[in-house]
């Protein structure tokens, strides 16, 4: 890997706001649909899981990124990397742990959110809940098992959106067959 | 330089794509079905690269031998040559493994595995929205794709 910052790989891009207008009726639909909160926030976490197991593999293409040695690389790739490449935005890591499985994302700026107002019956819904699924995902497919929420969001007051990334299990490789000869 | 066949694999296990162009040996001499051959192959590499990891020169702590492997841990192979054929191999992190069989007398195709990878399989498959992850698929636009790809490399001249 050569030293210093990679540069982030340019996609093709679309425009940002119909990106915006097409997660805020998702979400509408949603809510339409399930009524309840909570299972829309499932849902949207779900959607996101789903997202993340096909994107890691673009991800590694584009990136020519090679494995990770650590749970602290991996969460340098998905804010130096994966994120700016993916929703243009920057993530800063702080917060680790002192054992070194939990670390925060910060972002300033959320596309999916751009101008959202929640209301307060909707205090509980977890809007960009996709974002942390999709990170769980794409985690998981390179063997990681991880947790991820937000714990603070833009929508709700804060001054950032932060995501609390903690890492449940490094898996090793195993082999699938079981008791082959 | 001649392609005999390719195997994808994903971290299952699951022989996600096989192709083949030049097989003179019939499967039933070698492993006896299509599926034991591919759990062969599959075997095949998780051994190589268990054993790679283990006899790695530079790393100061090696794993040993049958001890499962850290993902990321250990120095990782890409090709093997006999007198008859060079197989190629490339694993991307997410585990899909991608392995080319061709005659001996190409040289390194690093550049092209990871074209195979990086620009057919998830260009074609990964963003394939009727494609169900962890199951074989038989997608069209790969196949065109990947054969347009290898015959401008010169590598699917008949023997």
């Amino acid at each position: 890997m050569p030293p210093g910052p990679r540069p982030v790989p340019q996609l093709e891009q679309i425009n940002a706001e119909i990106f915006t207008l097409t997660y805020g009726s998702i979400v509408r639909q949603l809510i339409a649909d399930f009524e309840d909160l909570d299972e829309v926030n499932k849902q949207l976490e779900k959607m996101g899981y789903n997202i993340g197991v096909r994107l890691v593999d673009e991800l590694l293409a584009k990136s020519k990124q090679g494995r990770c040695s650590s749970f602290r690389e991996a969460a340098e790739v998905v804010a130096r990397q994966a994120l700016p490449m993916f929703l243009n935005v920057s993530a800063a890591v702080t917060n680790w742990s002192a054992d070194g499985t939990e670390c925060s994302l910060v972002l300033t700026d959320n596309p999916l959110a751009d101008f959202v107002e929640l209301p307060d019956e909707y205090r509980s819904l977890r809007y960009s809940n996709l974002l942390p699924g999709v990170i769980r995902g794409g985690l998981e497919m390179v063997n990681m098992e991880v947790d991820c929420r937000f714990v603070q969001d833009m929508l709700k007051g804060a001054d950032c959106y932060e995501l609390r990334l903690r890492l449940k299990e490094h898996k090793d490789e195993q082999y699938p067959f079981k008791g082959d000869d | 330089m001649v392609c005999f066949n390719m195997y994808i694999f994903d971290r299952q296990g699951v022989c996600l794509h096989y192709q083949e162009w030049f097989r003179p040996k019939s499967v039933r001499q070698g492993a006896g079905t299509l599926i034991d051959d591919q759990k062969q192959m599959f075997g095949l590499f998780w051994t190589l690269s268990n054993f790679a990891a283990t006899l790695d020169p530079k790393e100061l702590s090696k794993p040993l031998l049958g001890t499962p492997r850290k993902i990321g841990q250990g120095c990782k192979w890409h090709a093997f040559t006999s007198n008859t054929y060079k197989l190629h191999f490339l694993e991307s992190p997410s585990g899909i493994k991608v392995v080319l069989n061709t005659s001996p007398d190409v040289g390194d195709l690093r550049d092209v595995m990871s074209y195979i990878y990086d620009e057919i399989f998830v260009e074609y498959v990964v963003k394939n929205p009727l494609y169900t992850r962890g199951t074989p698929f038989k997608i069209e636009q790969f196949n065109n794709a990947l054969n347009g790809f290898l015959r401008s490399k010169g590598l699917l001249q008949a023997i």
